[in-house]
C-alpha cells in the first residue's frame, strides 16, 4: 500500500507532456511551447506567469496566445473539410454493410455529414427522410429539422427554413448563426455537452466570451454523440460534425477575443499583425465588416509577406455587398503572384463557390502547383500542410502529393508534432487515407490525438472505413 | 568423484571469469554509460570521435535543419557546439521575431571529418539543393564551402597526418573518389570505374583508401593501397554476390572489417561483419571469405562502419536481437572471444570508439534517441 503514491507520481510524471519536462520561464519558454506546436501548453504558460512577466513581453505574450488561437482555429478548419469527407464515406461504407442497416442513425449522420461536406441538396432530401423514421430519437429529429432548415438556407430557401430557425435552444441558435450570421443568445441554458459547445460559440458571437468561458471549461471533444450497441461485437459510435463546427468557430472567437485590444491598444508591428489576425479570424466568422476595418487598418504597417493576403480579404469581405469590377480583380490577381498565404486565400474563396472568383479559376491551379517556385525562404510546414490538402482536394494524385509533402517532413522526427506542423501533418495523414494506407494515416493522427483533442472522430470513422476495405484492418483499434 | 565436480565448478567459474583474450581482459562485462545528449524531444545519431578523442560530434534535427554538434567530451557539462552549412540569420519576417522564432537555418548537415588540430570537413548543402563540402574550426567564424564548383560532394576522410582530404564527387554524373593535397590543394581523381564509389576510409599511415564502389544490387570493397601513385591502382577486396560496406582499418593497419550481408543461416536480412587483411593478401569469396566472418546477425550502421576498439583487434558492435535491445558486445578478431556488453540501454545501434578507448552509441530513451558513451578502457 506504501508504494502505491510512489506508482502514482511516477505514473504521472510518465503521463505529463515530454514538452513541459525542461521549459524556460517566461515569454521565452511560452515561444519555445508555440514552436513545437503545443499552444494550449503555450497559453497556460504565460498565463501562470501573467502577473511577473515583465511589461515589454506582455505585447509580444498576448500576440502569441492570440495566434495560437487562430493556429488551431486554421487547423480545426483543415480537419473539419477532412471529418466530412472521411465521415461520409464511413457512413456509406455501413450503408452498403448488410448488418449496418437497420442502425437509425446512419441516415441521419448521413445527412449530418453531406451537410457538412457542402452537399445540401443531398442534405436535404436525407434529412427530411429522417422525420419518417420511427427508430430516431425525437430529439434527433429536431436536429435533423434544424440541419435541413441550414440546407435550405444555403440553396436560398430561406423562408421555409426561417420557422425551424427561430427554435430557441442552444443548437437551434448555433444553426441561425450558421445559416444567417444572427447570433442571438439562446433562450434557455445549455443541457450537457452538445448543447454547451452549441451554446457557447453563439455567446462569443453575441459578446459575452466570459459565459461563453465558462460553459466550455472541461468539455470532452472527443465524446461520441450516439452509439449503437444492437451488436455487442461491433459497436458503432457516431459524432456530430455540428460540434466541430461550433469548435472551429470558438477557435476564432478567441483569437478575437485575445487579438483586439492588441490591435486597438498596441503600437507597431504588434498592433498591425494583431489587427491582421484579428480581421483573419472575423472573416471566417462571416463578421466582415469588421474584418475590413481591422485587416485595413493593418495593412500598411505589414510585411510584404501578409500586404497582398490582407488586401485580398478586405476586397472579397465587400464582394457580398458591393460586386468588383473586373479591373480590381485583375489587379488583385496580379498582386498576390507569388505569394503562398494569397494564393491559398484565393483557393479559399474558389473552394467556397465564389462567382467572383471564376475568371481565375483555371489560373489558379496552375498557381498552386508553381507556389514554392517562387518563395525565397522554405515555407513553413503550415503552409506546405495547406497546400497539400488544397492539391488533394482539387483531385490530385496523392502518391503524388505525398512525395511532395514528405520532403517536408521531419525525417528522423515522422510523426512527432514537436517537429513537424499539425498541418503538414493532417496533410500527409489524408493522403494517407485517399492512397489507401489507412495504417499510416491512422498512425499520424494517433501521435497528433497526443496533444490535439478533437480528433477521435475522424480516428474512428477512418477506423471504420479501414476495418471495411481491408481485412487485416479489423485488427487495428484506437483507445475509445 | 569430488576431483570431477571440483573441475566442473572450476570450468563453471572460469566461463564467467574475464575472457583469455589479451585484448578482451580487463574490459568489464557490467559498463557504466552516460546519456551525453539527453533531450526529451529530439533523436541524435551519428557520433564520431575526432582523432584525439576529445570531441564527439553526433547530427541533430533541429527545426528544418540538420546540424552537427560537437561535445568535448573531456569537460564535463560543456555545451555542444552547433555546426551548419548556413551562416546565422535574422528571423524571416517580424512576426517571426516576434514570435521569437530561431534564425532560420534550412541547411543540412552531415559527416562530419575532424583535423587534428580542432578543424573539421562536413558535408553541408547550406539551404540549397546541392551539397558540397563545407570547412570550419571548432569556435571560429561560420564555415565555408570548400568545393564550391562541383555539384554533389560528400563522404570527407581526412588522412591521419593530415595531408590528404579524400572525398565523393557526383561532379562526373557518378561518384568517384576524389583525392585533394591538402598542402597545395591540387584534386585528381582516384577512381574512374563504371561504378559508384563511396565510403572512402584511411588507412592509419595515411598511404592507403579502402572504400566501397558497386550499384543498387551490390557493392564490394576495395583498396588503393598507395594513394600517391601516379595512376592509383585499385584492388578489387571483395567479389561474392553479397553487398560489402564500409570498410574500416584496424587500428594497426592489418585488417579491414566492412558489413556483408552474407549470413551463414542464409538470411537475407541478416548482417555480419567480415574481416580481411588489408593488403589484399586475402579471400575474396566463397567459403574461404565466409569463414572470415567475425560476427554475425550485427546491427550495421552505414554512416560509420565497424567500430575497432584501439588496442588490439577488436570490434564493438550490437547484436540484432530486438527482443534483448539489441545488446552491444565485443569481439576479438584473433581469438574470436566474445564479450556482451551490459549497458542497460535499449536498441543500440550508431557504435563509434574513440582513440582512448570512449565507446559511443546511440540507444533510445522514452521513444527518442540518444547519444551515450562508455568508457572501456579498464586495464587498457
Amino acid at each position: 500500500l506504501k508504494r502505491r503514491p510512489a506508482l502514482m507520481a511516477t505514473l504521472a510524471l510518465a503521463a505529463a507532456p515530454l514538452a513541459l519536462a525542461a521549459v524556460k520561464p517566461g515569454l521565452e519558454g511560452a515561444q519555445e511551447l508555440f514552436r513545437k506546436n503545443h499552444w494550449d501548453e503555450a497559453r497556460a504558460h504565460l498565463r501562470a506567469q501573467w502577473s511577473t512577466l515583465p511589461q515589454k513581453d506582455q505585447g509580444a505574450a498576448t500576440f502569441l496566445i492570440g495566434r495560437s488561437y487562430v493556429r488551431e482555429a486554421e487547423l480545426y478548419r483543415a480537419l473539419r473539410r477532412v471529418g466530412a469527407e472521411v465521415g461520409l464515406a464511413y457512413m456509406g461504407e455501413l450503408t452498403a454493410a448488410k448488418l449496418s442497416r437497420g442502425v437509425a442513425w446512419i441516415p441521419l449522420f448521413t445527412g449530418f455529414y453531406q451537410l457538412e461536406a457542402g452537399k445540401d441538396r443531398e442534405a436535404e432530401r436525407s434529412l427530411l427522410a429522417v422525420q419518417s423514421q420511427k427508430t430516431v430519437p425525437p430529439e434527433w429529429k429536431a436536429s435533423a429539422q434544424l440541419r435541413r432548415a441550414v440546407a435550405l438556407y444555403h440553396l436560398g430557401r430561406g423562408p421555409e427554413a426561417a420557422a425551424a430557425l427561430q427554435e430557441p435552444g442552444p443548437e437551434a441558435r448555433l444553426c441561425r448563426l450558421l445559416a444567417t450570421g444572427v447570433a442571438e443568445a439562446p433562450a434557455t441554458p445549455p443541457k450537457g455537452r452538445r448543447e454547451s459547445l452549441a451554446a457557447a460559440a453563439v455567446l462569443f458571437r453575441a459578446g459575452r466570451a466570459s459565459d461563453a468561458e465558462r460553459l466550455l471549461a472541461g468539455l470532452d471533444l472527443d465524446a461520441p454523440d450516439a452509439e449503437d450497441a444492437s451488436d455487442p461485437k461491433k459497436i458503432l459510435r457516431f459524432h456530430d460534425p455540428l460540434l466541430s463546427a461550433a469548435w472551429e468557430r470558438i477557435c476564432w472567437e478567441r483569437a478575437v477575443v485575445s487579438l483586439k485590444p492588441l490591435a486597438m491598444g498596441g503600437v507597431g508591428i504588434e498592433k498591425a499583425l494583431a489587427a491582421y489576425y484579428a480581421g483573419l479570424s472575423l472573416f471566417h466568422l462571416g463578421a466582415l465588416a469588421d474584418a475590413a476595418k481591422l485587416l485595413g487598418d493593418a495593412g500598411p504597417a505589414l510585411g510584404p509577406e501578409l500586404q497582398p493576403t490582407a488586401r485580398l480579404l478586405v476586397a472579397a469581405a465587400s464582394w457580398r455587398d458591393k460586386p468588383p469590377a473586373a479591373a480590381e480583380l485583375t489587379s488583385l490577381w496580379d498582386a498576390t503572384r507569388g505569394q503562398p498565404d494569397a494564393v491559398l486565400v484565393w483557393e479559399e474563396l474558389a473552394a467556397g463557390r465564389d462567382p467572383k472568383t471564376e475568371p481565375f479559376a483555371s489560373k489558379l491551379d496552375a498557381r498552386l502547383k508553381e507556389l514554392w517556385l517562387s518563395a525565397d525562404e522554405g515555407p513553413s510546414g503550415a503552409l506546405i500542410g495547406a497546400w497539400g490538402l488544397a492539391r488533394l482536394k482539387r483531385g490530385d494524385d496523392p502518391a503524388v502529393i505525398l512525395a511532395a509533402l514528405s520532403v517536408h517532413r521531419d525525417a528522423s522526427n515522422k510523426n512527432k508534432l514537436e517537429w513537424n506542423d499539425p498541418l503538414l501533418l493532417l496533410a500527409l495523414s489524408t493522403a494517407n487515407y485517399r492512397d489507401q494506407q489507412y495504417a499510416q494515416s491512422l498512425e499520424t493522427l494517433f501521435e497528433m490525438s497526443k496533444a490535439l483533442p478533437g480528433l477521435r472522430s475522424l480516428q474512428w470513422n477512418l477506423q471504420g472505413i479501414y476495418a471495411a476495405r481491408q481485412t487485416a484492418g479489423g485488427e487495428a483499434r484506437i483507445s475509445q | 568423484v569430488r576431483a570431477v565436480v571440483f573441475l566442473v565448478v572450476c570450468s563453471s567459474a572460469l566461463a564467467a571469469e574475464p575472457p583469455a583474450s589479451k585484448s578482451l581482459a580487463g574490459i568489464s562485462r557490467e559498463v557504466v554509460v552516460r546519456n551525453v545528449t539527453a533531450t526529451t524531444d529530439q533523436n541524435e545519431w551519428n557520433p564520431r570521435f575526432s582523432p584525439d578523442g576529445r570531441y564527439l560530434s553526433f547530427e541533430r534535427r533541429d527545426g528544418s535543419a540538420q546540424a552537427i554538434y560537437v561535445l568535448d567530451v573531456d569537460t564535463t557539462g560543456a555545451p555542444a557546439v552547433r555546426i551548419s552549412s548556413q551562416p546565422p540569420r535574422g528571423p524571416a519576417s517580424a512576426e517571426q521575431a516576434l514570435l521569437g522564432a530561431a534564425p532560420v537555418d534550412g541547411s543540412f548537415n552531415s559527416q562530419i571529418a575532424f583535423y587534428a588540430d580542432g578543424r573539421f570537413v562536413f558535408v553541408g548543402n547550406g539551404g540549397t539543393g546541392t551539397y558540397h563540402l563545407y570547412e570550419g574550426r571548432l569556435g571560429g567564424p561560420p564555415p565555408k564551402a570548400v568545393t564550391a564548383d562541383s555539384k554533389e560532394d560528400g563522404h570527407p576522410a581526412l588522412s591521419p597526418d593530415g595531408r590528404w582530404l579524400a572525398y565523393v564527387s557526383a561532379r562526373g554524373g557518378l561518384g568517384r573518389l576524389i583525392l585533394r593535397d591538402l598542402t597545395i590543394g591540387a584534386e585528381r581523381s582516384l577512381t574512374s570505374g563504371a561504378k559508384v564509389d563511396l565510403y572512402p576510409v584511411w588507412s592509419p599511415d595515411s598511404r592507403a583508401i579502402a572504400y566501397t564502389s558497386g550499384d543498387n544490387d551490390n557493392h564490394d570493397v576495395f583498396l588503393i593501397p598507395d594513394v600517391s601513385a601516379a595512376v592509383p591502382a585499385p584492388r578489387q577486396l571483395t567479389t561474392w554476390k553479397y553487398d560489402d560496406l564500409r570498410p574500416t582499418f584496424s587500428p594497426d593497419g592489418t585488417l579491414l572489417a566492412f558489413y556483408s550481408n552474407y549470413s551463414p543461416t542464409n538470411e537475407e536480412k541478416e548482417w555480419s561483419i567480415v574481416t580481411v587483411p588489408a593488403d589484399g593478401s586475402g579471400p575474396s569469396k566463397g567459403a574461404a571469405l565466409a569463414k572470415l566472418a567475425v560476427a554475425v546477425n550485427i546491427v550495421k550502421d552505414p554512416e560509420m562502419g565497424p567500430a575497432w576498439l584501439p588496442w588490439g583487434h577488436v570490434i564493438a558492435y550490437a547484436r540484432n536481437l530486438k527482443a534483448e535491445w539489441n545488446p552491444i558486445s565485443l569481439v576479438d578478431v584473433d581469438t574470436r572471444e566474445e564479450l556482451r556488453l551490459e549497458t542497460h540501454t535499449r536498441m543500440n545501434h550508431d557504435l563509434a570508439c574513440s582513440p582512448k578507448g570512449l565507446l559511443a552509441f546511440r540507444a533510445q530513451v522514452a521513444s527518442w534517441d540518444d547519444i551515450f558513451v562508455a568508457d572501456l578502457r579498464g586495464a587498457h
